[in-house]
Formats: structure tokens, C-alpha cells, sequence
């Protein structure tokens, strides 16, 4: 333990240099542009501003680069909550409550629980990626494809909360999601399925463009057939102020849990921070004194996903640095920056290498208190989109969203994708199917394919039900889906008994 | 099975689709002669959609290749789409009778939805028109158009809103982004 406070004091004095912080402040910037940027993923922008790292000191490099991950998570929330545009997949979750709250006119809340709960939770992530990133790494090593597959059935088990009411059709359009998400190459086999002669449907569809479709663009048209000529957005009781400080303080549970569910879910290669948001969403549900409350503003909402979803960049590091495993894309990237300065991530860089790793790890809590005074500044502007007049917030959402699609492949067809997606969006919407569990499908029906086949291939059946993790993750999915239903009815009869 | 799943892959995706609209228009005047569905149609009619897309799926999986390897494993390119079909036709029968019970939410009416709907056919024109007008001028029309009929009477704002977006993408996306967007081919001159 005293190692590690040793490491962390050369660690800050390695980049405690005004020009360290300048490059974090920079890369915070940039990140949070990126992210808020529909179609610049955190990957990108990392990847865009990695050539400029070649004629900087690898610490330099790299605290940069962490500062545009860190800057890019958080990002994401920002369209999410003004536009119900989320900037990168994994803010979908915090368009779920932190949008309907700006409805409300509580504008200033949703961004500002955006922005603190996404700099807790990267504190927390930092902490804990610290104190347990070796013992972490090692539990990571030992997961198998059952494991995996146990785990992304657990993340399923969250439309079981995201439903609310519509149970049944949060069901279908989960599952109509993991069946779009078969179209393509299969992934372990690579035939082609459902790509009706389309060449580029041969990697499935492309997760940005979906996202915009059926939030933004669904949202959008839903509006403008209820649009009335000459309408005006009403600007009485809106809070654009961001709350104190010490209002959070009632949201310090959902943080920390957040913080920590995203952070171990982070560590889990594949996984990454969609998945994490989606689980502390469902698991802050369940906590809730009023889960009716989630998908029409909660606050806890909001905290839930934006501390998961920063909370798994440190989740993401501890594979990264300890076993050279990128945890994420944007992880990769880094890893590819690490190699261009000739680092080779494993237990021997904590080693040779300990002020670059543990400098890395204070520009981590650098990046969060830098991203706490531009966040603070950049969400007063932020929070005016969403009550810019219809007649000119529309159609800049239509062409955000073109824009957003096109330039992540500079592909038409994302474009057409994300239009069809918009007009599923919109009858979804109409008609009370909700969106998000499709979404949830999506995501997850690679990752389940690929453990569910590489499972039976190494060991059979039987190794669904051979290591004793995968049963336990099996019995919290079981227990997840079956106490929402038996729960009520338990009380129920508690309450007659009495 | 496998010959009708052959004939349904070589078929065109224009003919699928034919097939999909034909299907639909017929469902949606069989839910309307009954009085419980007849409410809730439309919902219906959605789930209907989902569900002949996972028919369509289910039945192409028969053409679909297995290799030596995967048919040894026990799971083939063709188990997960039919997993997921399956479990789809299941649950669609649940959420069929949990929408036409009583006390189930009515179909919402249209309101303007031609107008909505025209605005994305809008949308779709001007991407058709990337490749001869470019994204700049494309999009500023298209955001002048929305405007205008959406009712906007402010010339200034009629005027700078398109001109602002244009800068702003192009310096963002174009100078700091190195995101080349098209300029199409009539002004493909400019660049020159």
C-alpha cells in the first residue's frame, strides 16, 4: 500500500508541470467536442489527435490522449440531455432521463448531475483501478466464453426494468434487435446472413446512426406531427441554473455504485461502457423508492449512467496496462499510442516504467477536476439548446444527424440507416414501443453470439453449467427477471396476511 | 423448406419488400373488422412488422452455409437467428393479447404526419443531392426549406441559420476534423 502512494506522488510530480496540464486541458476540450458530436466517437477522436503525440514525451502523449478519453465519456451526455441525441453509444442511458427532465424545464439539474456524476465516477474508476488493478486484471484473466455469455444474459435481464409497464413489447423489441444484429458476416464463422446482396450490411449496422435514428430523429418527427405553425417554445419556468455543489450530496449512492458497477464491467474486454450504463440504470431501478419515476425524469437516472459510463475508463485501463488487453476501442487506441512510444503494456511497465504509469493515473483525477470547471462553463451553454425555437432546433437536428452519420464512414447508406431507424423511432414512439431495449439488443447480440458458440465449441453444453461463476451470474439473470414479477405479489399477500 | 428459403434469398429485396407492404395492408383491414383490434390496429400493425422481418429471417436461415467445423461444434451460423426468431414468435403472442385486452392504451391518432413524413422524405432528397450539389448547399436548402414551412417568418434567422450551419460544419468537419464532405460534382470545380 505504501508503494502505491510512493508511486502516485512520482506519479504527480512526473506531470506536474504546467505544460502536463495544459496538453490534459487541451485533450479534456477536445474530447468533450468529439463526444458531444454525433458520429466523432471517444476512438476517434483519441485516434485523431494521436499523430500529434509523435514529437511529444510518451507521458505528455499520453496524459493528452487519457484527457480526450475522459473529456469524450462525458461528452456523449451533453447531446443526450439538450437533443436526446446521444454523442456515443454509451450515453444513450442518460438521454432515457436526463432528456425528459429538460422537458420539464429542469434543463440546469440534467446537466449538471451529467457532468458530476460522470466526474465522480471517473474518480471512482481512477480509485479503483489504483488500489486494485492487479488483483482485477488476474479475475478478468479468468473469465471464460460461459462467463461472458452469463454476463451479457445479466445485462439482458435489464428490459425487464427499461419496459416499465410494457413488458411485453420492451421484450419484442429487444429481441427484434438481437435478431437485426445477426445481419451481416457471422462472427465466428464469417458466412454471410440477411444481407440481401448489400455489400455494406456485411459488418451489420453501424451503432452511431442507429442511435441518432431512433432517439433523435424519431423524437423529431414525433414533434413535427404535432407541430402547430407559429408555436412557441415555452420559456416560462425553466431552470437553466446548475444546482450547488451540495445538492448532489443526495445522489452520493447512486454514484458510487455507478462508479463502481462501470468500473468492474469497464475491466471485462468487449463489455465497455454501454453495457455498464445499461446495468447501473436497471440496478438503481430496482434501489429506487420510485422506479416509476426512471424514463420520465429521475434523477438517479441520469447520475446512474453518466458515473457507470465514467467509471469504466478506469475499468478499461486494468487489462490495458496490466496484460496489454484493450478493454474498449478507444483502450486499443491507447494501446497503439503506448506501442508507437515504444511501451509495452504488461506488470513489468508498473515496473520499468512507474512514473509514466502512475502519472498516467494522476492525470486521471487532472482530467476529472479539469473537466469540473469546463463542464461547469460549457453547460451553461449547453443547456440553452434545448430551448432554442422549434423553427430552427428542428432542422439543425435533422442535419446533425446526417452529418453524424455520414462522417463516421463518409457512407450514404449509415445516412439511409439512420433515416429508417428515425421512422421506426417515430411509430415506436407513437405507439408505445420502447426504444431503448432494441438498442440494448443490439449492443449485446454479437457478444452473446460469440461466447454462446465459442462456449460450445471448447467444451459443450456442459460448460454452461461446469464453473461455478457462470451458474452464480446465471441465478442473478434468474432472480433479476423473476423478483420484479413475484415481488409485488409476495407483498401483496404479506399485506393481506397482516 | 431449403428450396423456398433458396427462392426467397435469390428473390430481390424490392419484391421482399412489395411482398411486406401487400401483407400489411391485408392485416391492417382484417384488425380493422374486429372491434378489439380495431382500436388498436395500429399497434398491432407494428408488431406484425417486427414480426414478419423475424419470419423473413427464420425462413432465410435454411439457405444459410454450414461449414465442416461449425456443423461438428453443434452450433452453426443458423442457431442464434433462429433462437431469437423463435423466442420473438413466442413473445409476440403475449404482447398481442396484453395490446387487444381490455384497458389496453388506444392507438394514438396521426396529427400532421404528412408533414412529418415529408420532411423525411425531404431529408432523403437532400442526401440524394450530396453528389450533385454538395453537402453545403444541400443541407442550407434543406434547412431553409424546414424553416419556411415550418412557418418561420424572420428573414435574418431564415437567412443566418443555413449560413451559420454551413460555416460551422465546414470549419469544424472540413478544417479541424479532416472530414471531407462532398462539394458534388457542380461545384466540384471550386476545389480545383
Amino acid at each position: 500500500m505504501a508503494d502505491i502512494f510512493t508511486n502516485l506522488a512520482l506519479g504527480f510530480s512526473t506531470i506536474g508541470s504546467v505544460k502536463a496540464i495544459v496538453f490534459i486541458f487541451v485533450g479534456v476540450v477536445v474530447g468533450i467536442l468529439g463526444g458531444a458530436i454525433p458520429g466523432i466517437s471517444p476512438s476517434m477522436a483519441v485516434a485523431l489527435l494521436l499523430p500529434m503525440t509523435y514529437a511529444m514525451s510518451p507521458i505528455m502523449g499520453m496524459v493528452m490522449l487519457m484527457g480526450i478519453y475522459i473529456g469524450a465519456n462525458y461528452g456523449g451526455s451533453i447531446t443526450a440531455v439538450a437533443i436526446n441525441t446521444p454523442g456515443t453509444p454509451s450515453a444513450t442511458v442518460t438521454a432515457f432521463d436526463g432528456y425528459p427532465l429538460l422537458k420539464k424545464g429542469r434543463a440546469g439539474e440534467a446537466m449538471g448531475i451529467s457532468l458530476w456524476a460522470s466526474i465522480f465516477g471517473g474518480i471512482i474508476g481512477a480509485l479503483i483501478l489504483i488500489f486494485f488493478s492487479v488483483p482485477l486484471s488476474q479475475v478478468a484473466l479468468k473469465f471464460w466464453p460461459s462467463e461472458y455469455f452469463a454476463l451479457c444474459i445479466m445485462g439482458l435481464t435489464t428490459v425487464a426494468t427499461l419496459g416499465g409497464k410494457n413488458s411485453q413489447k420492451a421484450l419484442v423489441t429487444c429481441l427484434f434487435g438481437l435478431l437485426l444484429n445477426t445481419m451481416g458476416l457471422d462472427p465466428t464463422f464469417g458466412i454471410k446472413r440477411f444481407t440481401f446482396g448489400v455489400t455494406k450490411l456485411f459488418d451489420g449496422f453501424e451503432m452511431v446512426p442507429v442511435l441518432i435514428g431512433l432517439f433523435a430523429l424519431g423524437e423529431v418527427l414525433n414533434n413535427l406531427e404535432h407541430y402547430k405553425n407559429g408555436e412557441k417554445t415555452d420559456r416560462t419556468e425553466v431552470d437553466l441554473k446548475l444546482p450547488k455543489l451540495s445538492y448532489y450530496w443526495k445522489l452520493k449512492w447512486s454514484i458510487l455504485r455507478s462508479g463502481v458497477v462501470g468500473c468492474v464491467i469497464g475491466i471485462f474486454p468487449g463489455a465497455g461502457g454501454t453495457i455498464a450504463s445499461f446495468l447501473a440504470y436497471d440496478i438503481e431501478k430496482r434501489c429506487s423508492k420510485h422506479p416509476e419515476e426512471f424514463g420520465k425524469g429521475a434523477l438517479e437516472g441520469v447520475a446512474a449512467a453518466e458515473a457507470s459510463n465514467s467509471g469504466s475508463v478506469g475499468g478499461a485501463m486494468v487489462p490495458l496496462l496490466t496484460l496489454g488487453i484493450p478493454g474498449s476501442s478507444t483502450a486499443a487506441v491507447l494501446l497503439s499510442a503506448l506501442m508507437i512510444h515504444n511501451l509495452n503494456p504488461g506488470p513489468k511497465l508498473f515496473t520499468e516504467e512507474p512514473g509514466l504509469v502512475y502519472g498516467l493515473f494522476a492525470s486521471m483525477f487532472i482530467a476529472n477536476v479539469l473537466l469540473a470547471f469546463i463542464g461547469t462553463f460549457g453547460a451553461k451553454i449547453w443547456v440553452k439548446v434545448g430551448y432554442i425555437k422549434k423553427t430552427i432546433l428542428y432542422p439543425l437536428i435533422f442535419a446533425f444527424a446526417i452529418l453524424g452519420s455520414y462522417s463516421i464512414k463518409k457512407s450514404m447508406f449509415d445516412v439511409g440507416t439512420c433515416l429508417v431507424f428515425g421512422l421506426i423511432g417515430w411509430m415506436f414512439k407513437k405507439y408505445d414501443y420502447p426504444s431503448s431495449p432494441l438498442v440494448l439488443g443490439l449492443v449485446l447480440g454479437k457478444l452473446i453470439e460469440t461466447n454462446y458458440i465459442q462456449t460450445l465449441m471448447v467444451t459443450g453444453p456442459i460448460g454452461f453449467v461446469q464453473r461455478p461463476l457462470t451458474v452464480i451470474l446465471f441465478i442473478i439473470s434468474i432472480v433479476a427477471i423473476v423478483y420484479p414479477i413475484i415481488g409485488p405479489r409476495l407483498k401483496e399477500r404479506k399485506k393481506k396476511n397482516n | 423448406m431449403e428450396a423456398f428459403s433458396k427462392w426467397l434469398t435469390n428473390l430481390s429485396y424490392w419484391w421482399i419488400l412489395l411482398g411486406f407492404v401487400v401483407i400489411l395492408l391485408g392485416l391492417y383491414f382484417l384488425f380493422n373488422a374486429f372491434p378489439r383490434t380495431k382500436k388498436v390496429k395500429l399497434q398491432l400493425l407494428v408488431l406484425s412488422a417486427m414480426d414478419l422481418v423475424t419470419l423473413l429471417f427464420f425462413l432465410l436461415t435454411f439457405n444459410l452455409r454450414i461449414s465442416k467445423l461449425a456443423a461438428e461444434s453443434g452450433a452453426t451460423p443458423r442457431t442464434m437467428p433462429r433462437l431469437w426468431a423463435l423466442l420473438m414468435l413466442f413473445v409476440s403472442i403475449g404482447a398481442f393479447f396484453a395490446i387487444i385486452r381490455q384497458g389496453a392504451k388506444k392507438d394514438e391518432k396521426f396529427d400532421r404526419w404528412v408533414f412529418a413524413l415529408l420532411v423525411a422524405v425531404g431529408s432523403i432528397f437532400s442526401v440524394f443531392m450530396f453528389k450533385y450539389i454538395g453537402y453545403y448547399v444541400s443541407s442550407a436548402v434543406f434547412i431553409l426549406v424546414v424553416m419556411l414551412a415550418m412557418g418561420e417568418k424572420n428573414k435574418w434567422q431564415l437567412i443566418l441559420t443555413p449560413i451559420i450551419w454551413c460555416v460551422f460544419t465546414y470549419l469544424v468537419f472540413y478544417k479541424m476534423l479532416f472530414i471531407k464532405l462532398p462539394f458534388g460534382t457542380w461545384f466540384s470545380w471550386l476545389i480545383k
